[in-house]
């Protein structure tokens, strides 16, 4: 089910009724976990066996590592069992196809081939993952909001907890990609007087503009970046159609986040933020602290931390750097092109790391050097995208090429969509650079402003959205 | 007392509601309905909305391709087909105007099909017009005007802008030009996808049944030359023998008065050459 869908529209208020008709947390979460399995399995059933088995064995894996006195053999095999399922089912279903493809040549037209991707298999896996190591680490103590049982009904609330984790039908598609740590503290009986209204609508207002009017308005015109359309576009063209999509994936994905931000906040949750005006970063090792930061919350705690971290040495850092950024780069999807991506992005954090250049804080910087760092960071980023709409090298490769050569000029219609849909992404960010001047504003001028700005958003929700649809990051 | 979040919400929703009367009460002024769209999934909507919307069938309707989306039906008036309806869909083709015109039981007494396209299988694209066909939102635009494409404030706007910018499709900038009026290569039948000719023959067979006069167009598609000879019977030829349909071969209206029409991309006509063209569909549209 997708949020942007008159389906949803009327399954949200049905499942938020259900959920503050009684204040008891057992049926509270109860009503959210069936409610999310149908919002799962709506348009395909047959994935949700898939995710009740992975909960399944998580919950359980859980549970064993965190049994008192389970010798510390026992809880190391459970451990790298659970971790070997997570990333086998993954390697599986996502990965299987490109290791057959790329080894065997012609296989990939095979079974193995075709192997569906179940929708949301990245997130629900490195989450499964989350609860496996926290439970390791954790151990008979448990963790804030997950204690080991103690008899027979708090064996069963651990698991609906569990099941209520793993599905929780806001982050469950495509995140923001929820720790174990951050979650189970939060569980507990929900008042309805204890719903943030403002904070929750502030959110859906934001979310649901960024994607409908901004990404899907978008979404036409962007799609002359494909191969080989653009060949014959002007290099003004081709220079607003690297925008646009950088535009676009920007108000895609931190859409999707925020509409899922403000929807757990209707049932009492906060998750995770996952963007912070990215496209303001001056370098790239500042643009991973704004973009996407669940993901790299997550790689750095169970991925770079794990391997040493920078503890081992500048060329060990250099390495582990590397290796993140191309196992991230992966996990976007199943194609070399992702590899290419991350590693590309891995280059050039060790690069910075190495010239210093992405060192200190920004805000600290001279005016022009973060401007100067802000135009290369921006077009470098924005150049790197194009892997993800171009899968072939080559094609993107053909689009730079085509940049430097084609003739000057620009047609007008796709410069009027990207200018008008493209200048809302460009205010958003304005407005996070100028957060520090805002933050004199006397409190009812704020709440003033806000109102009609949201106000505004809202109305273009209603009469400007675009051609709807799927979003981006639900391929991965 | 009301907490400060639900008082900001209710300012949210406040604003919104008074802009959205605001903008129900302007966007029926007249002029301001859109006529054009920045992208084509918008366009499509303008037209099909407009067409379902409407308190009785037009007289006549045109379906097609975006080659004949560019006949308005604005360019109609004060011409012998004054009651048009345009349903030319862009990256679509005639066989999904055909649908939406099913959509209502009344039909128009005459439809004007554009054969540019007429061979070709549903594309991705179709299916995605045709999803959209029964869809709550559709349905939502239909019934309420605020909601539909031709009052999205960005299509307004833009449509306002191209209208300027064509000098309001008013000016005479047709051209002649003695080498283009000699006649051009043969040209071969188009290809037929599996399926559609049969599709063709059962949508004609329910017109006639319902007693519509079904005409076919053939639209200037980016030629600069006198169109040659068509070689062999294509798919148009073999539907207008069987069933009796008019025909009237746009193309060759223009060289036959010398004139050369300007495309704005090398296939879609500009606008004051949607004008011309308009105008000879009516004078060839008589008995």
């Amino acid at each position: 089910m997708l949020f942007n869908s008159w389906t949803f529209a009327a399954f949200l208020p049905v499942v938020w009724l259900l959920h503050h008709a009684w204040r008891r947390a057992w049926w509270q979460v109860g009503v959210l976990t069936v409610a999310s399995l149908a919002f799962y399995g709506w348009h395909t059933p047959w994935l949700v066996p898939l995710l009740m088995v992975s909960t399944g064995l998580n919950s359980w894996a859980a549970r064993e590592l965190m049994r008192p006195g389970a010798p510390l053999a026992r809880r190391r095999r459970v451990m790298w069992g659970a971790l070997g399922f997570n990333l086998g089912a993954l390697g599986f279903f996502k990965y299987a196809g490109l290791v057959v493809g790329t080894f065997w040549d012609g296989a990939s037209g095979s079974w193995i081939g075709s192997i569906p991707l179940p929708i949301g298999i990245s997130f629900y896996t490195f989450q499964g993952i989350s609860l496996v190591m926290e439970s390791w680490r954790a151990g008979a103590s448990g963790f804030p909001g997950l204690e080991p049982p103690r008899g027979r009904k708090e064996e069963g609330w651990f698991h609906a907890r569990v099941w209520f984790f793993k599905a929780f039908f806001p982050q469950l598609i495509a995140g923001p990609i929820v720790k174990a740590g951050e979650f189970f503290h939060q569980i507990g009986p929900k008042r309805l007087w204890d719903v943030d209204w403002g904070g929750a609508l502030r959110k859906l207002v934001l979310g649901f503009f960024l994607k409908m009017v901004v990404a899907d308005n978008l979404k036409e015109a962007t799609a002359a970046l494909a191969w080989p359309g653009f060949m014959e576009l002007p290099r003004g063209s081709l220079l607003l159609l690297l925008y646009g999509f950088s535009f676009r994936i920007f108000a895609d994905f931190a859409g999707y986040s925020l509409i899922a931000q403000g929807l757990a906040r209707l049932f009492g949750y906060e998750l995770p933020l996952n963007f912070l005006h990215p496209y303001l970063a001056p370098s790239l090792t500042d643009f991973w602290r704004r973009w996407h930061l669940s993901l790299s919350s997550w790689l750095r705690e169970y991925l770079y931390i794990p391997l040493g971290g920078n503890r081992h040495g500048e060329a060990r850092t250099y390495v582990n750097l590397f290796l993140v950024m191309f196992l991230g780069g992966l996990w976007h999807g199943a194609a070399w092109s992702y590899a290419a991506w991350g590693t590309a992005h891995g280059v050039g954090l060790a690069l910075e790391r190495w010239t210093g250049v992405g060192r200190g804080d920004p805000g600290r910087w001279p005016l022009w050097r973060r401007a100067l760092g802000w135009v290369v960071t921006f077009h470098g980023v924005s150049l790197l995208w194009l892997l993800f709409q171009l899968p072939d090298i080559r094609h993107a490769w053909g689009f730079v090429r085509c940049l430097a050569t084609n003739g000057d000029g620009v047609l007008p219609q796709s410069a009027f969509v990207i200018g008008l849909f493209g200048l809302p992404v460009a205010l958003h960010h304005a407005w996070g650079g100028l957060a520090s001047w805002r933050a004199g504003w006397a409190p009812a001028w704020r709440a003033r402003v806000e109102a009609l700005a949201y106000g505004t958003m809202l109305f273009l929700v209603l009469v400007n959205s675009g051609s709807g649809g799927d979003f981006i990051y639900f391929q991965f | 007392m009301m907490r400060g979040g639900t008082r900001q919400a209710l300012g949210i929703l406040g604003v919104a509601a008074v802009l959205m009367a605001a903008w129900a009460w302007l966007a029926e002024r007249p002029g301001m309905a859109a006529e054009f769209a920045e992208y084509n999934e918008a366009a499509n909507r303008i037209r099909i909305e407009g067409y379902l919307a409407r308190g009785s069938a037009p007289s006549n309707v045109i379906v097609g391709s975006s080659l004949s989306g560019r006949l308005l039906a604005s360019y109609f008036k004060g011409t012998r087909l004054g009651d048009m309806g345009n349903l030319g869909l862009d990256g679509s083709g005639p066989w999904v105007g055909m649908e939406v015109l099913m959509r209502r039981k009344d039909l128009p007494e005459t439809i004007w099909v554009e054969t540019y396209l007429l061979g070709r299988g549903e594309t991705g694209n179709d299916r995605a017009l045709m999803d959209g066909l029964g869809s709550f939102g559709m349905r939502l635009a239909v019934w309420c005007p605020v909601f539909r494409a031709s009052r999205r404030p960005s299509s307004v706007v833009y449509s306002a802008l191209k209208v300027r910018r064509e000098g309001g499709v008013k000016g005479e900038t047709l051209t002649t030009n003695e080498a283009s009026m000699a006649m051009g290569e043969p040209v071969e039948a188009a290809p037929v996808d599996a399926g559609v000719e049969e599709r063709w023959r059962g949508i004609l067979r329910e017109m006639a049944r319902r007693n519509v006069r079904v005409v076919f167009v053939d639209m200037p598609s980016g030629e600069t030359r006198r169109p040659g000879p068509r070689r062999g019977h294509d798919l148009a030829d073999r539907l207008q023998l069987e069933f009796k349909l008019g025909r009237v071969d746009l193309r060759e209206a223009w060289f036959r008065r010398g004139w050369v029409p300007r495309y704005t991309d090398g296939r879609h006509l500009d606008g004051a050459s949607a004008v011309a063209t308009a105008s000879m569909l009516a004078e060839m549209s008589g008995p």
